[in-house]
């Protein structure tokens, strides 16, 4: 088979599963395996989020090769280390786990700055937020500051030109890469991450509620006419990729009031615009299933959630979005290859029924210690076997 | 104050000089606002 008709096999399979076809032959595959492959195939997380990023495609391509899954989630390369190591900061950090977030850097913006975000934004950032967390550019407009953005840029465009190629070659290879043509934004999601740190902005929402409110309503403004509206829909299931953080932290009630309005009116923006979306719903979202029964069904929402009962995430949500995950990471790091074959085959039990089932993991393996390639291979050939229709 | 006003200044000769190719100014602004985003979310 050559590589076209190898990559047309696969998306066709995934796509008639996010249409619930009932001419579909199997249960696809779809893993996030991102710095996992990165060790596996012996390079380091420097190499492939610093130095050398071009080193997505040879790795995806011999996962593809050894593994042979139907598509990958997408390739997470899109942290631009290189170019905030150039302004002396940044939020990630390179460890041995993988790329992580330093909860130190994510804290740069204090309680009393929520009216100048509802204000401007973008300007925000600039004036506000930079010159607090980038060394480089704390003393204003300086030429050592000049220069310093001046390379910061072109390590931007050079380190997301070779993402892009990379996306291009795995793609030409044959194997899908389903969902990175964009990022979704959660706005209190945004505030939490990047400027407010989880305890700050647990805070915000019990004291300064209406100010987390407004700004919230500006940010998703700015999300939807600056970075959605450039959003392409693609017919054949790709799309675009919304990680989600501090909803499993909220009570219902909170949930419904702060975070719902815009998760629900942003996936209303994806399905009316025919844009496959993929949610990584971090924790447990069972405490909002009630909640969740308002969105629409539809066949452009996938999520695949973290933790929790698959089986009532399909039962309760297999009509809201398609169902995609379920395997552990635990059990392929730890588990022994029978249990992660059993595992599979409950698991396509509980949710293959009807379509609109992918098997993915559970989260993202960042790091080799995530899980063991015999496990995998496990869970890859039962599906192959065991999920057939 | 100051420090907003010089960091305007900034990213507007960045805008300026950087992106001296880009012939559309529309382009150029949404450009610096991408990066923008990107840096404050990296």
């Amino acid at each position: 088979m050559n590589r076209r008709d190898m990559y047309n096999e696969r998306i066709n399979r995934i796509k008639k599963s996010l249409d619930r076809d009932s001419t579909l032959d199997r249960v696809p595959v779809v893993p996030k395996l991102y710095g996992w492959l990165v060790e596996y195939y012996g390079y380091s997380f420097e190499e492939f989020y610093q130095t050398k990023p071009e080193i997505a495609a040879e790795i995806y391509k011999r996962g593809f090769d050894e593994f042979d899954y139907d598509g990958v989630f997408n390739l997470n390369n899109v942290t631009p280390l290189a170019a905030t190591a150039e302004l002396g900061g940044g939020l990630y950090t390179l460890s041995d786990k993988g790329i992580q977030a330093s909860n130190l850097n994510a804290h740069v913006m204090q309680v009393e700055d929520y009216p100048e975000i509802t204000k401007d934004f973008i300007g925000f950032c600039r004036d506000e937020i930079f010159p607090r967390k980038f060394e480089m550019l704390s003393n204003g407009n300086t030429q050592e500051a000049f220069e310093a953005l001046k390379v910061s840029y072109e390590k931007f465009i050079w380190y997301m030109g070779s993402a892009i190629n990379s996306h291009k070659q795995i793609e030409e290879y044959g194997c899908p890469v389903m969902w990175g043509k964009g990022g979704l934004l959660h706005p209190i999601d945004w505030i939490m991450d990047y400027f407010r740190d989880f305890s700050g902005m647990m805070g915000d929402l019990r004291r300064k509620a209406e100010d987390v409110k407004q700004a919230a309503d500006s940010l998703q403004n700015y999300f939807e006419q600056n970075v959605y509206k450039k959003f392409q829909p693609f017919e054949d299931g790709h799309g675009v990729f919304w990680p989600m953080h501090i909803a499993p932290f909220l009570k219902p009630k909170d949930f419904e009031k702060f975070f719902y309005p815009y998760f629900k009116r942003t996936l209303e923006f994806c399905i009316d615009n025919k844009i496959y979306a993929a949610l990584c719903l971090e924790g447990n979202w069972e405490p909002y299933y009630d909640i969740l029964q308002d969105l629409p069904d539809n066949k452009y929402i996938i999520g695949s959630m973290e933790k929790g009962d698959y089986k009532k995430f399909k039962e309760s949500l297999g009509k809201k979005m398609v169902i995609c995950g379920g395997i552990p990471s635990n059990l392929l790091a730890f588990g022994s290859k029978q249990e992660c074959i059993d595992h599979t085959k409950k698991l396509i039990d509980d949710c293959a029924d009807g379509g609109g089932f992918i098997v993915d993991t559970d989260v993202s393996l960042l790091s080799l210690s995530d899980a063991k390639a015999d496990n995998l291979k496990a869970v890859i050939e039962t599906v192959k076997e065991y999920g057939k229709y | 104050m100051e420090k907003k006003s010089e960091m305007n200044e900034l990213f507007q000769r960045f805008k300026n000089e950087v992106l001296v190719d880009v012939k559309d100014e529309k382009m150029k602004d949404d450009i610096v606002n991408s990066f923008i985003m990107a840096l404050a979310k990296s």
